[in-house]
């Protein structure tokens, strides 16, 4: 068969569609400010997140190590219900109701239940306003694609200073709900990636396949880990001046790593967690001890950056998905008040 | 020599021409020059060849940015290997035999012209096949190369003297820890083979 477009003058063609172009870009060169639709797209985004019901493989890659997951999401309105099946590794289930949180390790009979209000959760974002991410990240509809078998609408949330990555978001285009979202080097490629391999919308669940598990843990090691709300300032604390965009939106004082239990006493943190809408920065505080603190050091994985270091009797680790100038930013401000 | 690419238009005209495979062996050779010698006419072509894309497929749209950090690695790979880059059958979905294309001079008239729409197609299926590599590799790379910049984002921060991955459980205590409360995520997947770079130095 031969090719229908082989009598096209494309060359020509093209000539004029880039003559056409370049007028119109001129005349669009005008108003640089955010385009008026930018504040929708997240809302539509947020809302999606918090309404729709759907199940799917989750899949997350960052600094070469792979993961995914299967995920049951059922939302009535009101109620939230939530499965999380890990796929790879030691199987690790985790149900959730509203904000109860049970992970069970099935091969370890392990159980830990906590009250846990996670700052985002793919495929939601952050929960802050459309216009705190907009004062951070300058949003741009940069094409259309398909993420796992759904039309998406891919968004460009480029940031306004060097403190942060630029993100890029598959947004269903039906929906709104959040299909991939990509964190990336300034120059472009991509440091981690959170993805839909597959995904079904309007999925129906009876709540008692999500609470029933939640309550049988009969000959399950259950823990029960009890973070204790609290500010920086009271654990004699203070960012001395704010990093730019960044605002504490969590302060607790928890075991850094509750699942492990059978290692003597929990290592005991007081978490703080700041984001600027999008990125998130979590400042861990703890008494500096020989034997488990290792040398300062600054470390990368994927788009996590962290650095460790002491100050005076004190341990400090900063970690975030955010440049590393911006994690020493954190740990240069942070002072001792007494 | 260039008479005929004395004005912007005149340029064009023979970059669109040479794009429809109108040229005779001798103005195709011109046309290439021009393309060798003149940034403006580089960007035109890369232009055209953009919008060519777009009215054939929405797949082959992309950032032009992206499309010329492409083009630039490779014209660097190119330079040191001084063998000209031939569209492989292989890696292009087409149906149609592909012409050999050597350093870019068509010779021919509208017979050819078919084929030649039809090679950016395979070329960008090499440019794909380069740049699965190419981020494969910069995962694990521990000092991000220098990008060509996105407008107002900063390159990466000064890495230090020198950068070592490591596995180390501690560290992912706190990644883990942080990824919980922070992004949601179920941590300590594939922790056990989660790499962390190491800068060291001030």
């Amino acid at each position: 068969m031969r090719g229908v477009q082989a009598r096209v003058p494309l060359g020509r063609w093209c000539q004029t569609v880039a003559a056409a172009l370049a007028c119109s870009a001129a005349a669009l060169a005008g108003p640089a400010s955010a385009p008026a639709d930018a504040e929708p797209w997240l809302q539509r985004i947020q809302q999606a997140a918090a309404s729709s019901s759907y199940q799917g493989t989750l899949a997350f890659h960052a600094g070469g190590a792979y993961s995914s997951s299967r995920v049951l999401h059922y939302c009535d309105g009101r109620q939230t219900y939530e499965r999380l099946e890990l796929l790879d590794g030691e199987n690790r289930v985790q149900y959730r109701h509203n904000d109860q949180v049970t992970t069970l390790w099935p091969a370890a009979r392990r159980a830990v239940v906590e009250h846990r209000d996670p700052v985002a959760q793919f495929p939601a974002l952050p929960v802050a306003t459309a216009a705190r991410v907009l004062e951070n990240y300058d949003l741009q509809k940069v094409g259309q694609d398909r993420v796992a078998g759904l039309e998406a609408d891919v968004l460009m949330l480029k940031p306004r200073d060097r403190l942060r990555f630029p993100q890029r978001l598959w947004a269903h285009r039906e929906s709104g709900l959040l299909l991939r979202n990509d964190v990336l080097a300034p120059g472009g490629e991509v440091l981690e990636s959170s993805a839909f391999v597959d995904v079904r919308l309007g999925a129906k669940v009876q709540p008692e396949q999500i609470l029933k598990p939640m309550k049988q843990l009969d000959g399950f090691k259950v823990l029960r880990p009890q973070p204790e709300r609290t500010q920086l300032e009271a654990e004699g604390w203070v960012l001395a001046k704010p990093v730019p965009g960044f605002q504490l939106v969590h302060c607790s004082k928890r075991p850094l790593d509750a699942a492990s239990g059978d290692n003597g006493p929990p290592q005991q943190v007081v978490q703080s967690v700041f984001s600027d809408g999008l990125a998130q920065v979590s400042v861990f505080i703890e008494r500096y001890d020989a034997a488990r603190h290792p040398k300062a050091m600054r470390t990368s994985a994927g788009a996590s950056h962290t650095v460790m270091a002491r100050r005076d009797d004190w341990w400090l680790t900063v970690v975030g998905e955010v440049p590393m100038a911006t994690v020493q930013q954190f740990v240069s401000q942070l002072e001792r008040k007494r | 020599m260039l008479n005929r690419s004395d004005s912007p238009d005149a340029r064009r005209q023979l970059l669109s021409s040479l794009m429809d495979g109108e040229l005779t062996a001798d103005d195709a050779a011109e046309a290439c020059q021009l393309w060798r010698q003149d940034a403006q006419a580089r960007s035109d072509w890369h232009a055209y060849h953009l919008i060519g894309d777009v009215l054939r497929s929405d797949d082959l749209a992309s950032a032009p940015a992206r499309d010329a950090a492409f083009l630039q690695a490779l014209r660097q790979r190119l330079a040191d290997e001084p063998v000209p880059l031939a569209p492989q059958p292989a890696l292009a979905p087409v149906h149609t035999p592909l012409p050999q294309v050597a350093n870019g001079v068509v010779s021919g008239g509208r017979r050819r012209a078919r084929h030649w729409l039809m090679a950016p197609a395979a070329v960008a299926a090499g440019f794909m096949a380069v740049a699965a590599v190419m981020v494969v590799t910069r995962v694990m790379s521990p000092v991000p190369e220098a990008q060509p910049v996105l407008a107002g984002a900063g390159s990466l921060p000064a890495t230090g003297a020198s950068a070592v991955p490591v596995r180390s459980p501690q560290l992912d205590r706190y990644l883990a820890a942080h990824r919980t409360l922070a992004s949601g995520t179920l941590p300590g997947a594939g922790s056990e083979y989660r790499m962390h770079i190491v800068f060291e130095g001030p």
